[in-house]
């Protein structure tokens, strides 16, 4: 019996690898890759941070998304690699690497953020590290309601001190549900306040109480990452309901139906089904008499 | 930072920022770290109100500050996103006849064989007029003849302006597909052919999966991927952003890429809906096709591959 | 006596030869019917050649045929009895019983169109008023419980008859007789109460006909496709309704006095009364055929040009002339003359214009479906042309066959002229010496009737 068994499993590895060779040929033949990584840094309003990764790999001329590749990442902290995390990309070849509340504590005694990214050796992937160096920043979004003004103010770290960063390119934008539009120049420099100054002028609905939320924003700079600052004003109209679609209609749901398709039709049914109700009545008679008649 | 918030953020918009993590009406823990996490604990506890209503105390290194947070999808569909009115513009003069739109759409919602939520029709009104393609999604029509004429309210139109099909209350009359003068509604003629996890997956409407045997189906603006603050899978999938999507109480309406004031894009680029005069009042605006990015015919080489 | 002979007459036969091979072929033509409705159940209405374009097929046309054809049990029997047509009488039961049978599988085709019937009990607990399937249901619903009582009210005299003559009748045709009509006296009171219920049905009965085909035809009308969005469709299809319904009749008529050897009942006369009326309901429905088809060809707007097109020319082109003149030209030309009024043209034309009737219903539902405003893209070749597949072409015909059962069940069970009325009529004319219906007609009489040897 034991031998049977072990025999017949055998027979089974054997066949498997004779009639499936795509396994074993693929495994000896498979050339690894050496993929490209990327991380970047977001920070919003300084309390959430991420960082964002992207593998992809070179196939001819073009970058393909390398699905599934696991990466770890680290941040030194006083001369410590401390893990952030670890992420497999999706589909796309992206991943997000969110920074925990305690971590971001840490980060604040900081001079530099330096992250490590690596995705350690695999069947397929050769072994490859990423290094980002971020300098802390802060932005805060400053308005004034008298001349609806905006003053953008960028600080940075240097030297364990905060002071104006001059020389980042921002815009300030007004945060809509899906997308954001501009208010002001695409580009603006902050200057040697590390500020920049616009106006608000034009007309737009913020929610019910008018708020809008104004953004300023950082994208792919050097030294900061990304960074977005965002504060909330009262400068959009308030915004009306274009139409709750809640009035009786033809296209509302059963509880909405108009007055006189309510009225009008059961009335018409309610008299022919009265109607029906008596003449069965009538017949109920009918035979009524016939009892009597016995 | 504030779990003293956390009732009150419990019942809050979802636009607002919360710091519990991901939450999924239904899905699985969301203070469970994932697998691979290292996670160093601090031994700090921060205690929270769970979905459920109990306190929980978890530590307080498994809390990580969300930048957009999904709000749950609502269980029957049927209440639209407060305070929203949704519009999309389709620039028909950036369409090449691509179809990447109706690929990731069809993916996206296991949109069944010769079935297309979204069809590209090569359109030509008249003799000497200019041939263009034109994508047709549902027009989430503001007053919609399919919904005029269901027996059984399984397709209703929310305050969101999105029409829905309640596929678990459907009874498959097809009248809804006869009234609807775009022809946009298709029908689950056969049972659909799913994956496993899809198949047992909870129906609702806002994701319209898993589609049901003897049902209609059709576009529906992606109110699953609305509510989590992303743009419908159509508009994402476009690489000539063709597609606009957008809120006309907020007057704004974005490809991805670019975002426009609604009223302004429709007025300067002279946008105009199909079927105006049948009066269905359509929630999708068309911008003609002048100053094209491409010929007609180089959509045709696409379509030889790809019409059905 | 004269009684006696009406009564043998009329009292319910069993089945012949004949009868038994009709009952058979309709069983059978069931039983493949409802095997093509278990697939259809097992794989969903994939079974069908119906796809996205064109959703409603040959179910939704026999639909509508069903809800026509049952509207001429209001024309026959309300309309002609109100107006005190006399002669109508013996056709009164036919016209009940098709009616009735016919708008029961109306109903029950329609949950054979349904994608999910299991979820039939949405529409009574969901239901909206706002949809034109809610009217139908409850106007076919309210249509059918007042033929029904139509029907039977009407029975109750001959139920009464048949149970008297226990012996000349089957035993299990007088247990039903038994149960349904044994309190029938035929006292005075109860004389009152059955003309009064008579009166009260065929006036309420009229407008609900009427409705069930009008709101039938909205179901069209309220959308906007060409083909369909015609404010003439209540009208026209109304009128259509009546003529199928009479030409069902004729037919009808023409088998039961064949078969069933009725020709003192079912007389020529009858026919040619008959004939008079359904040409004259032809030429009002020529007329709305013509405005129909006319109007929108006089303006060719672009949307309606393609279908129109369609009928005249294209695709449809050949089973559309095909009904216009073999459906409703050459039944016309049959009837206008008295010789084509005579029993055997009248069944040949009625059956042409019932059998047209049921293929111009189809030219109703399925082009309009396939003319849409947009283009056909996008789909594969098979969904821009519908031809039914078997498991269509089965269940329709075992849908008809079903209904033709329930008619034969029913005229095997009751008198199929109405044995009361008959007598009543005989007793009228011997005691008043009224003619004046068979006045004209009786050069052409060619059956001996009690009534020649007066005359």
């Amino acid at each position: 019996m034991k031998t049977m068994l072990r025999s017949s499993v055998i027979a089974y590895i054997s066949f498997s690898l004779i009639c499936d060779p795509g396994i074993s040929i693929t495994a000896y033949a498979q050339e690894k890759v050496s993929p490209r990584l990327d991380i970047a840094y977001f920070q919003r309003d300084s309390a959430a941070r991420y960082l964002s990764i992207k593998v992809r790999k070179k196939i001819g001329k073009r970058f393909e998304p390398v699905a599934e590749a696991d990466v770890n990442v680290f941040l030194e902290i006083s001369g410590e690699n401390v893990p952030l995390g670890k992420i497999a990309s999706n589909a796309k070849g992206e991943g997000k690497i969110l920074l925990s509340a305690d971590v971001i504590t840490s980060m604040n005694d900081l001079d530099e953020y330096s992250f490590y990214a690596e995705i350690p050796e695999t069947d397929s992937l050769e072994e490859v590290t990423e290094y980002l160096v971020i300098k802390p920043s802060r932005m805060r979004v400053e308005t004034n309601d008298s001349d609806s003004s905006i003053r953008v103010m960028l600080e940075s770290k240097t030297d364990g001190n905060w002071e104006p960063f001059e020389g980042a390119e921002l815009a300030v934008f007004i945060q809509r549900r899906f997308g954001k539009i501009l208010i002001g120049e695409e580009f603006n420099i902050t200057d040697e306040n590390g500020a920049v100054e616009l106006t608000f002028d034009t007309e737009i609905p913020g929610d019910e109480n008018g708020s809008l939320t104004l953004e300023s924003a950082i994208e792919d700079n050097d030294e900061l990452g990304n960074v977005y600052a965002t504060t909330n004003k009262r400068w959009g109209t308030p915004m009306v309901a274009a139409d709750k679609f809640d009035r009786r209609t033809l296209w509302s749901t059963r509880d909405k139906t108009p007055w006189w398709l309510l009225v009008f039709p059961n009335a018409m049914i309610a008299g022919v089904w009265g109607v029906i109700i008596y003449l069965i009545l009538l017949i109920f008679k009918m035979k009524r008499i016939s009892r009597e008649m016995k | 930072m504030e779990s003293n918030s956390m009732s009150s953020s419990l019942n809050a918009l979802p636009s607002r920022r919360r710091f519990l993590g991901e939450i999924f009406s239904g899905k699985e823990n969301p203070f469970r770290a994932a697998a691979d996490d290292t996670v160093v604990e601090t031994g700090e506890m921060v205690q929270l109100l769970s979905v459920d209503g109990y306190v929980i105390e978890i530590d307080k290194a498994y809390l990580k500050p969300v930048p957009d947070l999904s709000a749950p999808l609502s269980i029957n569909g049927r209440e639209g996103i407060e305070g929203r009115r949704f519009v999309m513009v389709i620039d028909l003069s950036r369409c090449k006849n691509l179809k990447k739109c109706q690929s990731a759409c069809n993916k996206m919602h296991f949109v069944g064989e010769g079935q297309n939520w979204i069809k590209v029709h090569a359109m030509k009104e008249a003799e000497h007029t200019a041939p263009y393609w034109q994508p047709t999604t549902c027009m989430h029509c503001d007053e919609p003849p399919c919904v005029k004429v269901c027996p059984v309210d399984a397709t209703f139109k929310r305050e969101d302006g999105i029409v829905l099909i309640d596929n678990e209350r459907c009874i498959g009359c097809r009248f809804c597909m006869a009234a609807c003068p775009y022809s946009t509604r298709v029908f689950n003629w056969s049972k659909p052919i799913l994956p496993t996890e899809v198949e047992n997956s909870t129906y609702s409407p806002e994701t319209s999966c898993p589609p049901k045997i003897g049902t209609v189906g059709k576009c529906d603006f992606c109110p699953d991927m609305v509510r989590k603050g992303e743009l419908p899978h159509c508009v994402s999938a476009c690489p000539n952003g063709v597609f606009f999507f957008g809120d006309i109480n907020e007057d704004s309406v974005t490809n991805g890429a670019e975002t426009f004031r609604f009223h302004e894009l429709v007025r300067d680029r002279a946008g105009f809906r199909l079927m105006e005069d049948l009066g269905t009042r359509p929630s999708v605006y068309y911008l003609p096709p002048v100053n094209r990015l491409f010929r007609f015919e180089e959509g045709l080489e696409d379509s030889e591959g790809n019409n059905k | 006596m004269i009684q006696e002979k009406i009564y043998q007459d009329l009292l319910p036969q069993k089945f012949g030869r004949a009868g038994k091979i009709w009952v058979t072929v309709l069983v059978a033509i069931c039983l493949v019917g409802a095997i093509a409705y278990y697939r259809q159940l097992k794989y969903g209405l994939s079974v069908t050649a119906m796809r996205d374009y064109v959703s409603w097929g040959i179910y939704i046309s026999n639909f509508v045929f069903f809800v026509a054809i049952s509207l001429v049990g209001s024309l026959i029997t309300a309309v002609l009895q109100l107006t005190q047509v006399r002669w109508s009488t013996p056709l009164t039961r036919i016209a009940e019983i098709i009616a009735v049978s016919a708008i029961i599988f109306a109903a029950l085709i329609i949950i054979v169109d349904m994608g999910r019937p299991d979820r039939f009990i949405n529409v009574l607990i969901y239901g909206r008023i706002q949809s034109p399937i809610l009217w139908d249901v409850i106007v076919i619903t309210t249509y059918l419980v007042l033929g029904v009582l139509l029907l039977y009210i009407a029975l109750l005299p001959d139920l009464a008859i048949i149970i008297k003559h226990k012996d000349k009748v089957e035993g299990w045709v007088f247990s039903i007789a038994k149960f349904l009509g044994s309190f029938w006296k035929g006292t005075p009171e109860q004389l009152r109460l059955k003309e009064k219920s008579i009166t009260i049905l065929t006036v309420t009965i009229i407008p609900v006909a009427l409705a069930i085909h009008t709101v039938t035809s909205w179901l069209f009308a309220m959308t906007y496709r060409p083909g369909w969005d015609s404010t003439n469709f209540g009208a026209y299809f109304v009128s259509g309704a009546f003529l199928v319904g009479a030409a069902g009749v004729v037919v009808a008529m023409y088998i039961f006095r064949k078969f069933y050897s009725l020709q003192n009942y079912i007389t020529n006369s009858h026919f040619n009364h008959m004939g008079k009326l359904v040409v004259m309901l032809a030429l009002v429905y020529l007329y709305f055929n013509i405005n129909e088809y006319l109007v929108p060809a006089f303006k060719m707007k672009k949307p309606e040009e393609q279908h129109l097109l369609g009928l005249f020319s294209g695709e449809f082109a050949p089973l559309f002339w095909l009904v216009v003149i073999m459906g409703m030209i050459v039944p016309i030309i049959i009837m206008l003359f008295p010789r084509g009024r005579k029993p055997l043209p009248m069944f040949i034309a009625g059956t042409l214009i019932v059998v047209g009737a049921w293929f111009k219903r189809f030219l109703i539902v399925t082009p309009t479906l396939l003319h849409p405003f947009l283009p056909m893209s996008n789909v594969p070749d098979s969904y821009l042309h519908y031809f039914p597949t078997w498991e269509e072409w089965a269940i329709t015909a075992g849908s008809l066959a079903g209904a033709l059962l329930i008619m034969t069940f029913l005229t095997r069970i009751f008198p199929i002229v109405p044995i009361e009325e008959t007598i009543k009529g005989r007793m009228e004319e011997e005691s008043v010496g009224t003619h004046q219906d068979y006045s004209e007609d009786w050069k052409t009489r060619q059956v001996i009737t009690p009534k020649t040897h007066k005359v």
